[in-house]
């Protein structure tokens, strides 16, 4: 039986689908059996992030309309034979499935997959609650603003309140520079203020524009961005290894060393 | 960019948003506008003041948490 996990914010735009596609790709990479599930059903994005939009046939409201099995929902990912997709509905309505229907379709992909990595939609009513029936554990996703903070925060308290105890917190967007110089909040001030485990730092990366252009998450490539690496430590995080806080902070002054060696 | 809090402290823009975070979340959390907290302190100072004397500018008003429970402080010092 393999473990389901939501990403949530709150807020929009803050990076939950990002999240998605790269830390299940990250864990695919690694060799695990992964189901990515677009719970954003009339707003789907995930197929795009992945660039798996020309592959969909089915949806998630077609399996519980019962007009196709799960089965042949799944996308097949491009590069990875053992990462599927399950894409929302774009065109539905946002109750088309309830929550009872959700829980199903995801302890079914339980069975099959080692992780179960569930987009949620932004807001806090039926696509939340729906998203968050299913899953064993909750990332919180939030950057360094005060909006998309107090959202995590109210997101953080409902999610406990429906049962999901202890989620973890991913801060996206972060300008280490901003930090330093008292322009930004920083991870630090965030857990000052959101009580939550930390799960990864992800700091402001223009190539993860260039990625979601392309439809192939940044993960891909390794370490050699930024992003890249953040996400990968986040994986690592998750599969419970032990990693370094500073390695992140570390690696982006070394950049930003080596570009102000070639700017002269 | 520094500005100046209203007690004359410099503050970076980083710490004004901690600040600020800090106080709405409190409310945020025990479900109460702060707009009902001033509300609530105008109609105190009316009826304490039927009962007792005391300079409302020295009242204070401060919601908190505490082991996640929300907690109303009313300090109101009495005049001599």
């Amino acid at each position: 039986m393999g473990k389901s996990i939501v990403i949530t914010s709150g807020k929009g735009g803050v990076g939950k689908t990002t999240a998605v596609a790269n830390i299940g790709t990250g864990l695919a990479m690694r060799g695990l059996k992964v189901a990515l599930v677009d719970t954003d059903i009339g707003l789907r994005n995930l197929d795009l992030l992945l660039g798996l939009e020309n592959r969909i046939v089915y949806n998630i409201v077609d399996v519980v309309e019962g007009k196709c099995s799960l089965k042949q929902a799944l996308v097949k990912d491009k590069r990875l034979n053992n990462l599927y997709l399950l894409p929302a509905a774009q065109t539905k309505e946002k109750e088309a499935v309830s929550i009872d229907q959700m829980k199903e379709v995801i302890n079914d992909l339980k069975i099959e997959f080692d992780y179960v990595i569930i987009d949620s939609p932004a807001g806090i009513e039926h696509g939340f609650k729906s998203a968050i029936s299913g899953a064993d554990e909750a990332i919180v996703i939030t950057t360094p603003e005060v909006s998309s903070v107090r959202d995590a925060d109210r997101v953080i308290g409902l999610l406990e309140a429906y049962g999901l105890r202890d989620p973890r917190l991913i801060v996206n967007r972060v300008r280490f520079d901003m930090v330093r110089n008292g322009e930004m909040l920083g991870v630090d001030d965030l857990l000052d203020i959101l009580s939550i485990e930390l799960l990864g730092i992800i700091p402001e990366d223009e190539n993860l524009i260039i990625s979601v252009n392309k439809g192939e998450p940044i993960i891909y490539s390794g370490n050699k961005y930024k992003s890249a690496l953040a996400f990968n430590l986040i994986v690592k995080r998750l599969l419970g290894e032990d990693v370094s806080w500073d390695e992140l902070e570390k690696s982006e002054s070394f950049i930003e060393k080596i570009f102000k060696i070639f700017k002269g | 960019m520094i500005i100046t809090n209203i007690w004359g402290k410099k503050m970076s823009s980083k710490e004004i948003a901690k600040e600020r975070l800090q106080v709405i979340l409190v409310y945020d959390r025990a479900k109460i506008e702060p707009k009902m907290i001033e509300s609530l302190k105008e109609d105190l100072i009316k009826a304490v003041s039927k009962y007792l004397t005391f300079e409302p500018d020295n009242m204070r008003i401060e919601l908190s948490q505490e082991d996640n429970k929300s907690i109303l402080r009313i300090d109101i010092p009495l005049k001599e």
